[in-house]
């Protein structure tokens, strides 16, 4: 019998080459080596479209920013007043490194990870401590990110080293369908669930069959449980996987089928295994199944391994969304032709580049923070009708361009249409035999089990037959036995009697044994037929794959068509409308010019056409908050992005000086306990794993606090994390909570205690400034300060406290800007 | 090939969420929902005067048979009698003999039907007026009525949940409306947490830095000001307020006299706070009455049980009546599921969702009326059957929302109540 039949597998093998086995379908365009650094590729993008200067933040701005996105609180104020008088060129470039340096920067990357993968969902199989350990480790060992993700898709749970990393689908109960959801947009940037039961009703590139095909990845996932003495442990197993068919709810009547597809490739070719024969480790209870060709391996490998333009892009997206507070794709989870990337030529490049850099996500945010588009202001430029002139010289420009590539994307995206139905219709061809290698299958499956059954049965009966045999030759040698030492010892009456009996049970179970072999006959008679029904279950299956096999050929290459005329779409699509996207913004400049023309000219009538001049500042206004979307949106001007929980937490411990005394305090215990020598002293691996060994002390004695703020500011478990609400609950807890109180009274040497004792007010408003928003105060805030503290020197102690608080709960503190 | 229709699902609204820059360019639109109705037709609906809600969850498993639906006299009714109420033909349990009195109020639906025997399904269900499904989360009822009903000017939280103990805090309950619109919880009754100034520091201290803080936001605002910095900043003049208006949470300053009427137990006393609360302007209020789950000992249980909630729930229906809140207050009693007609060796009831009843009053429910029916020993459902979606629709409705349209969440529509499901006519005037 074919143990294992390649039939289909060989055939595909020849014809693309570049697939199967090294990677799946790969992208048509090989990305450039450069050897240029990133960042300096990424200036290269980005640029406004019209003559508009863009405005680079301050010093203070860039430290604190850059501070708060890697390694999730700002500096001390110490530190920031180093920073801001060092006059070195290179000062920018030694923070950064400092900073990825710092034991905070694994921690505040891995709780970004953390956030994104598993959004606070409550533990089940793995505790959210050992996910978060396993994640902080190999953040520190800076795993590469496909590693990671490697890992966690590849998880089962059984291996005790990997186990933390199966929380991603134990935690989401093995449910296929969620977990279909959210590998496609945790890892694929795409939320196809709209595309469950039809195409996306809205998205018109999320097709149904993207949906299934990845769900054919995933579908035979399943937990089960295994119980080892009092211990049970549940894993994520994985059985043998089948075609998945299904149809629209909406265009009831045409079937679909596909196998594993997963975004941006081609259904992956399965080795052809007859029923029975499926497993390594057959499904049964108690036991983790084990699938000769595991669809999960294919999806974690094919994935990573760098080929795929969905995965890299996603995650580049994910970091760049990390630093800017928002993606070039944004929504992170909407990539599709009618959503552009801000710059599509950037997040190509950004994919690209971050798989040959092997995915490390260290050097990656290192390129972000080293670029200037990053180091930009989050002012709106004062006027923004400066460069009108520029932007409507730029139109007619601009119009070619984009009718140009409009015309393209039209023609390439008929050419997709025309491949898509191409498909469906090799699709359509291919059902009816797919259906009979269905029914052959289901026969061979139908006749193998019951040959089994048979063979099984006679197979037990023979065993039976043999066993008393056995038991009959014992009973007879143990006869002859005693009927030997009955003639040795004539006196012993008892003996002859048990030789007697003996010979007589020998005999009784002979005679069973005699009459088993009528059974075992009976059996074999029955057995036969069925062994040779199972043999002629084969020729249909073999009839049925040869008709399938040059039917599915041309299905693979009209997918393979369909492939690339749907990333040269998307690709032209995208480029059309990132340049619509510029025109527009032109047309805006010269619509605000416009419209500062008109305010002008009602002005100076004015008291006579004030409803005029009215309508045209409220205009005015609209137009501008407009202007301003856009240039957020094409980062022109920074975003404004709220700290996570997380962020605030730590940030509220550094500036009130609660982490610094908390920091020391296990500074000197560890000195007491493991104090360095002075070589050791000198080692700066020796500092580093110390720092390492700190922070985690530090961690573990504050962490319960990390609770109430998230609490607070976190959003519900297994809602995506990143969108932002203020709500009064939140503000009540800062204003009569006991806790942001408590930290904010004096204590030793923090900046409320600086504040009450320094006698020079322009200082105590520097040190106040300084420690909790970072940065230098103004002459008119130093001049508040000042007042503030003048008047209240009765109660300075007082005075002092409010200042912070008032400070910490500025939008100044709340947001990263 | 974009195709409009909706399938029903979540996250048909959550693809698109966070479009923060659409949101920024009017800066009178405000992030998280701060009293945000996107949709038409919801906001017209707030023209007239604001509707309520009161539900009064029955934890566990309210018996249809020892209180809306008594068979008396049949092999499943158990040992109670069924009593006139003060609309003739209209017979209840004889465990709710106030409440009886309050029947030209009230409306009985005792065809319903949710197929659901699990605590925590039927209860999910209930609230929501949809089934679980394990790729989303769906809003309940209080989080739909706090963004559809609650004006934008409110200071006051729209969706309260008087919990019968824990230190309060916000529920997980409004899925993908968001946290704006998560409950309140009031434990045990008490006002929402972190609503009192700390002992240690003075009225005029926090107004000191309280003025501090805006003029530092101010001037840092003045930079930049997008939707978020403008929610940010309205939170804490929201709780300014909230601090302002902490008595409306305050049960204590009800007069004594209504105490003793409305019973001193917790129920009585939570009973009484939602009336307060009602009072005072909140839109939804929740509070529950524990347990009902009477696997054994069922009709000592409801004795006693039923005894607490006719002398609140009476008093309550009749002061909502006589103050003429009940057309704008729209009141629901119900429970995850009923209990079996079928008495069990321990003389209890076991969970049935086959054929049970929810009791309503108030908005356009129809006055001292019934509807549906179960067969003689209540083990089916004879006419007018309802389920748990079917009834999302009609409590809104009743309170004067359009059910069958769409909240629009961040630039996506997304359907108020189950669009497979419809209001019940016969339910609403």
């Amino acid at each position: 019998m074919n143990a294992v039949r390649f039939i289909v597998f060989d055939i595909l093998l020849a014809i693309c080459l570049t697939q199967t086995v090294i990677g799946q379908a790969q992208g048509d365009e090989t990305p450039v080596q450069t050897t240029a650094s990133l960042h300096v590729l990424i200036d290269q993008h980005l640029q406004p479209v019209t003559g508009l200067v863009t405005a680079r933040c301050t010093e203070a701005e860039f430290l604190r920013r850059v501070s708060l996105d890697l390694v999730g609180m700002p500096p001390t104020a110490d530190d920031a007043r180093a920073f801001l008088a060092d006059t070195g060129a290179d000062k920018h470039a030694l923070l950064v490194e400092r900073l990825m340096m710092s034991p905070h920067f694994a921690r505040n990357l891995t709780s970004m990870l953390d956030l994104t993968l598993m959004e606070r969902r409550a533990n089940t199989h793995v505790t959210a401590d050992d996910w978060q350990a396993w994640l902080l480790k190999s953040v520190r060992e800076n795993k590469p990110w496909n590693v990671l993700a490697r890992e966690i898709l590849q998880a089962d749970g059984d291996d005790p080293a990997l186990r933390p990393a199966a929380r991603f689908s134990l935690d989401r109960a093995s449910e296929p369908n969620l977990l279909t959801h959210d590998i496609s947009r945790i890892f694929f940037g795409r939320d196809m669930q709209c595309a469950q039961c039809h195409d996306h009703p809205i998205v018109a590139d999320y097709l149904q069959s993207d949906y299934h095909g990845l769900l054919a990845y995933v579908a035979p996932g399943y937990a089960v449980v295994r119980k080892e003495g009092d211990k049970q442990m549940t894993l994520h197993a994985e059985r043998a996987g089948s075609d998945l068919s299904f149809e629209s709810v909406f265009v009831k009547g045409t079937q679909h089928r596909t196998g594993p597809r997963m975004p941006d490739d081609i259904a992956i070719d399965e080795p052809f295994l007859l029923p029975g024969d499926e497993y390594q480790v057959a499904p049964a209870d108690n036991v983790k199944a084990i699938p000769k060709f595991s669809r999960r391996s294919r999806l974690a490998e094919f994935a990573t391994n760098g080929n795929n333009r969905a995965f890299n892009e996603n995650i580049a997206n994910r970091l760049w969304a990390h630093m800017f507070g928002r993606g070039l794709v944004h929504p992170l989870d909407l990539h599709h032709p009618d959503n552009p990337a801000a710059d599509p030529e950037l997040l190509k490049l950004l994919g690209e580049q971050f798989a040959l850099m092997n995915f490390d996500m260290r050097a990656f945010l290192r390129e972000i923070a080293l670029s200037q588009v990053y180091q930009r202001s989050f002012d709106v430029p004062v006027d923004l009708t400066a460069v009108a002139d520029q932007s409507v010289a730029q139109i007619p420009a601009l119009e070619q361009q984009h009718a140009a590539l409009q015309a393209k994307a039209t023609e390439s995206a008929n050419a997709y249409s025309t491949a898509l139905e191409e498909w469906h219709n090799a699709e359509a061809a291919m059902l009816p035999a797919a259906g009979e290698l269905d029914t052959a299958r289901n026969a061979y499956a139908e006749a193998k089990k019951k040959a089994d059954e048979a063979a099984k049965a006679l197979a037990d009966v023979t065993a039976q037959m043999q066993s008393k045999q056995t038991v009959s030759a014992a009973l007879n040698d143990a006869a002859a036995a005693v009927r030997r030492a009955a003639d040795a010892l004539p006196g012993e009456k008892e003996l002859p009697d048990s030789a007697r009996i003996l010979a007589a049970k020998a005999e009784q179970v002979t005679t069973e044994a005699v009459a088993l072999t009528k059974s075992i006959e009976e059996k074999d008679a029955a057995h036969k037929p069925l062994a040779e029904a199972l043999v002629t279950a084969m020729p249909p299956i073999d009839a049925a794959v040869e008709k399938m096999d040059p039917l599915r050929v041309t299905m693979t290459q009209a997918e393979l068509v369909m492939l690339t005329a749907r990333r040269h779409s998307a690709t032209d699509s995208q480029a059309a409308l990132a340049l619509n996207q510029r025109l527009e913004t032109a047309r805006q400049f010269s619509k605000l010019a416009t419209l500062k023309q008109t305010l002008a000219t009602a002005d100076a009538a004015m008291p006579f056409r004030e409803a005029e001049l009215g309508a045209a500042q409220s205009e005015m206004n609209s137009s501008a908050a407009e202007m301003t979307d856009r240039l957020t949106k094409d980062f022109t001007v920074t975003s404004l992005k709220p700290l996570t929980p997380e962020q605030l937490c730590w940030s509220v411990f550094q500036v009130t000086g609660v982490y610094g005394r908390y920091w020391q305090a296990e500074v000197a215990e560890l000195d007491k306990s493991a104090p360095l020598t002075d070589e050791q002293k000198q080692d700066a691996a020796v500092i580093a794993a110390r720092n390492v060994e700190l922070e985690q002390k530090t961690f573990d004695k504050l962490k319960g606090n990390l609770g109430t703020f998230v609490t607070f500011y976190g959003a519900a478990a297994g809602q995506p994390q990143g969108d932002f609400f203020s709500t009064a609950d939140q503000a009540l807890f800062t204003a009569n909570g006991g806790s942001i109180n408590s930290w904010v009274a004096p204590a030793s040497d923090n900046v409320t205690d600086r504040v009450i004792k320094q006698t020079d007010p322009r200082i105590a408003g520097e040190e106040l400034y300084l420690a909790v928003l970072t940065r230098m105060p103004t002459e008119e805030e130093v001049a508040d300060v000042t007042t503030y503290l003048i008047d209240r020197a009765a109660d300075r102690n007082v005075a002092a406290q409010e200042l912070v608080w008032a400070l910490l709960n500025s939008a100044e503190f709340r947001f990263n800007h | 090939m974009t195709i409009k229709y909706a399938c029903g699902s979540p996250d048909h609204g959550l693809a698109r969420r966070q479009f923060l820059g659409t949101m920024a360019a009017s800066t009178a639109c405000l992030v998280g929902g701060v009293g945000l109705f996107s949709n038409r037709v919801v906001a017209e609906q707030l023209r007239s005067d604001q509707k309520r809600i009161v539900v009064f969850n029955m934890h566990g498993g309210l018996s249809q048979l020892e209180s809306w639906d008594p068979k008396p006299g049949t092999d499943t009714g158990g040992p109670f009698l069924a009593i006139p109420t003060s609309v003739p033909g209209i017979h209840v349990s004889e465990l709710l003999p106030m409440t009886a009195q309050q029947m030209h109020h009230l409306c009985l639906v005792r065809g319903v039907n949710t197929s659901e025997d699990d605590h925590g399904k039927g209860a999910y269900m209930m609230l929501t007026g949809r089934r679980q499904t394990p790729a989303g989360n769906f809003p309940q009822i209080g989080a739909v009525a706090a963004k559809a009903l609650t004006p934008a000017s409110s200071a006051l939280p729209g969706h309260i949940v008087i919990t019968p103990g824990g230190s309060g805090g916000r529920g997980n309950d409004s899925a993908y409306l968001g946290p704006m619109y998560s409950s309140v919880a009031l434990g045990n009754g008490n006002p929402p947490q972190n609503t009192t100034r700390p002992e240690n520091i003075a009225e005029s201290s926090d107004v000191a830095r309280q003025d501090f803080r805006r003029k530092i936001n101010e001037r840092f605002l003045n930079r930049r000001r997008t939707a978020v910095t403008e929610a940010f900043a309205y939170s804490y003049e929201q709780a300014e307020q909230l601090m302002r208006q902490r008595d409306v949470f305050d049960v204590s300053k009800e007069p004594e006299q209504d105490v003793q009427r409305y019973g001193t137990h917790d129920f009585g006393r939570h009973c009484l706070l939602a009336r307060r609360l009602l009072e005072q302007g909140i839109t939804f209020v929740q509070l529950s009455h524990s347990n009902y789950d009477t696997h054994n000992e069922n009709f000592n249980f409801h004795i006693e049980q039923m005894g607490e909630f006719d002398k609140s729930f009476s008093c309550f229906v009749s002061d909502l009546a006589a103050r003429g809140m009940l057309d704008s207050t729209l009141i629901v009693v119900l429970s995850e599921f009923g209990r079996t007609p079928n008495i069990n060796q321990y003389y209890g009831r076991d969970h049935w969702s086959r054929a049970w009843s929810v009791c309503l009053a108030g908005g356009r429910i129809p006055r001292g009326a019934e509807y549906g029916k179960t067969n003689a020993n209540g083990t089916a459902v004879e006419d007018g059957q309802v389920d748990h979606g079917s009834l999302f629709h009609t409590y809104l409705q009743a309170a004067g929302v359009d059910s069958t349209g769409s909240f629009d969440i961040d630039g996506r529509d997304m359907p108020i109540a189950d669009p497979s499901k419809a209001p019940v006519s016969q339910l609403l005037t």
